[in-house]
C-alpha cells in the first residue's frame, strides 16, 4: 500500500488486494479452515473423529456453523445496553481483520525488497500491540454491556487474564524487533530471514513465550477461565445469539489466524521455506523467480499456510493436553514465571547483541 | 436467492448445537448423554457441539421428570433459546415420568411443560440409543428443511433401531 494509487487500475488492484486475495476473503477462508484443523486435531487427541459428514471430512463444518448462526433469531436482553451490545461483534470483527492486514503473505509492493504486507509502515508493530489490546477491552465491554452476572464475571476474569499476559507477549514481540533493528513487521521478517543463523538460538525462548501467551490471549483451554462453560456458562459471550454470535465466532477464528500468522512471520521466517536451503539453485535462482514472477503469488501463500498450520496444530495440542487452570494459578504463573522469563530472554538477547555477537564475529 | 435459502436450510441441519438441561433427573441420563459425545459414538461427526448457554443452542436435551420446582425455570430457559429451537426428551422419565409418574411433585414428562420434538426412551437410554435418536431428529429436520437425508451422513444407510438385547447393540456399535 506504499505506492499511492496513480491510475484507476492501481486503485482497482489495491481494492482487490484488500477485499479478495491477501485480504478479507483469504483471511476469512483461512479462519474457517484453521477452526476445522483445530477441531479435528482436538478431536483426534481425545480419540474422537470430529466433524465428518459436512464436505470432505467435515471441512465445511465451521462454514455451516457460521451460516446456521446467521440464520438464527437475534436476541437482545431487555436490560442490556442495546447499541453497545450490537456494536461489539462488528468492531471486534473489523479489528481482527485489520490485525491480519499487517501479515506479509504475498508481495503486494514489489518496489520494496522482500515480501510486504498489505499495510506496512515503520512502527506498525506498536499499532498491532495497541489493536490487540483494544480487542481485550472490547471483550470486557461485551461482558458489561450484556448486563448479565455471568457476562460481567467473565469480563472481569478476561481483564485479569489479559493484564497478566499482555506484558510477556509484548516483550516476546519486542525481541525480534531488537534483533532486526526495526519496528515494522514486514521489515523485521525480511531482516531476520537474511541475518545469520545464530539468531535462531535467540528466538527460541521468545517463540515459546509467544505461543503460551497467545494461547492465553485467545482464551483457549489452559487459560479459559473467562468462558469456563461449567461455571460461568460462556463468560462474556453468554447473552450473544444469532448473527452477533456468528460474528464473534468469526472474529475469534480470525484472531487465531492472526496469532499463528504473527508467530510465523516473526519467529518462523514468514513465507520463505526453500530459500533457506544453502544451494545456489534454491537460495538465489528460485528466490529471484519467486520474488519477480507470478510463482511468488502461489508459493508464498502456500508456505505461509503450511507454517501457520504447524503453529495452529501446536496450539490445538496445548488445548487438548492441559486442563483449565484456576484463576490464582494463572495469575501466579503469569507473574512469577512468564514475566521473569520474558525479561530474562530480552536480557540474553541484549547481551548477545552487544557483547557475544561482535566477539564471535556474527553479523 | 434460491441457492442461499437452500444453503441456510442445509446449515440448520448440519450444525445442531445442543444444550443440556437437568429437569430433575437422577443423573443417569446425563452421564449417558456425555457418553454419546465421547470417543465411542462421537456425536460431533454430525456437527453436534455441546454449548453451555441456552442462547447459543439449537437443541435442548432434557433429562428427568419435570418437578414442580423446576417447571418455571425450564419454561424460562426454553423462552431464552433463539428460534429455531427443538427439545429432545432423553430417558423414560423425560418422556413420560417413568417411575415417578403420578407422584405428587412431578409433572410426568417434559411435554407437559414445553413442546417436545423427539423422545428417546430408556432408563437410562444407551449412548447408542441417544445417537440413534439424534440421527432421527436430524432426519426429521432434514425433511422439514428440504435437505436430502443422504447428505446427513452418506455412508449411513438406515441404521437398525437399537434392540433391547445387549449383544446386538454392541455389534452394531462396532460396525459404526
Amino acid at each position: 500500500m506504499q505506492i499511492f494509487a496513480s491510475t484507476p487500475l492501481d486503485i482497482l488492484l489495491q481494492i482487490l488486494w484488500v477485499l479478495v486475495f491477501p485480504g478479507i476473503l483469504f483471511i476469512t477462508t483461512l479462519a474457517l479452515l484453521w477452526e476445522w484443523v483445530d477441531r479435528k486435531v482436538y478431536a483426534r487427541m481425545q480419540n474422537r473423529i470430529g466433524p465428518l459428514h459436512t464436505g470432505w471430512r467435515g471441512i465445511l463444518q465451521p462454514l455451516m456453523d457460521f451460516f446456521k448462526l446467521l440464520g438464527k433469531e437475534d436476541l437482545t436482553p431487555e436490560k442490556a445496553d442495546g447499541r453497545g451490545f450490537a456494536a461489539v461483534p462488528v468492531v471486534m470483527l473489523v479489528l481482527s481483520l485489520t490485525l491480519c492486514m499487517f501479515l506479509p503473505v504475498v508481495d503486494v509492493n514489489p518496489s520494496m525488497p522482500g515480501v510486504q504486507g498489505i499495510l506496512s509502515f515503520e512502527g506498525d508493530l506498536i499499532l498491532i500491540l495497541f489493536l490487540s489490546t483494544l480487542v481485550a477491552i472490547l471483550i470486557i465491554l461485551a461482558g458489561y454491556f450484556s448486563s448479565n452476572p455471568f457476562g460481567q464475571t467473565g469480563a472481569a476474569r478476561t481483564g485479569m487474564l489479559l493484564v497478566s499476559f499482555e506484558i510477556p507477549l509484548i516483550i516476546a514481540l519486542i525481541i525480534p524487533a531488537t534483533l532486526a533493528g526495526s519496528l515494522s513487521v514486514s521489515t523485521i521478517m525480511n531482516t531476520l530471514v537474511r541475518s545469520s543463523p545464530a539468531t535462531v538460538w535467540l528466538l527460541m525462548l521468545p517463540f515459546i513465550i509467544f505461543l503460551i501467551t497467545s494461547e492465553a490471549e485467545l482464551e483457549r483451554i489452559p487459560f479459559d477461565v473467562s468462558h469456563a462453560e461449567t461455571e460461568i456458562v460462556h463468560g462474556w459471550q453468554v447473552e450473544y445469539s444469532g448473527k452477533k454470535l456468528a460474528l464473534i465466532h468469526l472474529a475469534e477464528d480470525i484472531l487465531l489466524v492472526y496469532s499463528a500468522g504473527l508467530a510465523t512471520t516473526l519467529f518462523l521466517g514468514g513465507p520463505y521455506l526453500l530459500e533457506f536451503i544453502p544451494l545456489r539453485l534454491f537460495s538465489v535462482d528460485f528466490a529471484t523467480l519467486a520474488a519477480t514472477t507470478w510463482v511468488g503469488w502461489v508459493y508464498y501463500p502456500l508456505v505461509f499456510m503450511l507454517k501457520s498450520a504447524v503453529v495452529v496444530v501446536i496450539l490445538s495440542n496445548m488445548r487438548a493436553a492441559f486442563a483449565r487452570w484456576r484463576i490464582d494459578q494463572i495469575v501466579r504463573y503469569a507473574w512469577r514465571v512468564m514475566v521473569p522469563l520474558a525479561i530474562l530472554s530480552l536480557f540474553i538477547v541484549q547481551v548477545a547483541l552487544v557483547y557475544v555477537f561482535p566477539m564471535l564475529g556474527v553479523v | 436467492m434460491g441457492f442461499l435459502k437452500r444453503l441456510f436450510n442445509k446449515a440448520k441441519v448440519k450444525s445442531p448445537w445442543v444444550f443440556h438441561f437437568n429437569s430433575g433427573s437422577c443423573n443417569g441420563c446425563d452421564i449417558e448423554i456425555i457418553a454419546a459425545l465421547m470417543p465411542r459414538l462421537d456425536l460431533e461427526r454430525f456437527g453436534v457441539k455441546l454449548v453451555g448457554s441456552p442462547r447459543h443452542a439449537d437443541i435442548m436435551l432434557c433429562t428427568g421428570p419435570v418437578t414442580e420446582q423446576i417447571k418455571p425455570r425450564l419454561q424460562r430457559i426454553y423462552e431464552q433459546m433463539a428460534e429455531p429451537k427443538y427439545v429432545v426428551a432423553v430417558g423414560s422419565c423425560a418422556c413420560s415420568g417413568g417411575v415417578f409418574r403420578g407422584a405428587y411433585n412431578v409433572l410426568g414428562g417434559v411435554d407437559q411443560a414445553i413442546p417436545v420434538t423427539a423422545y428417546i426412551p430408556g432408563c437410562p437410554p444407551k449412548p447408542a440409543a441417544i445417537t440413534y435418536g439424534a440421527y432421527q431428529l436430524l432426519r426429521v429436520l432434514a425433511d422439514m428443511m428440504g435437505v436430502e437425508p443422504a447428505q446427513l451422513a452418506p455412508e449411513f444407510e438406515e441404521p437398525a433401531p437399537p434392540s433391547p438385547e445387549c449383544g446386538t447393540i454392541e455389534t452394531e456399535v462396532a460396525e459404526i
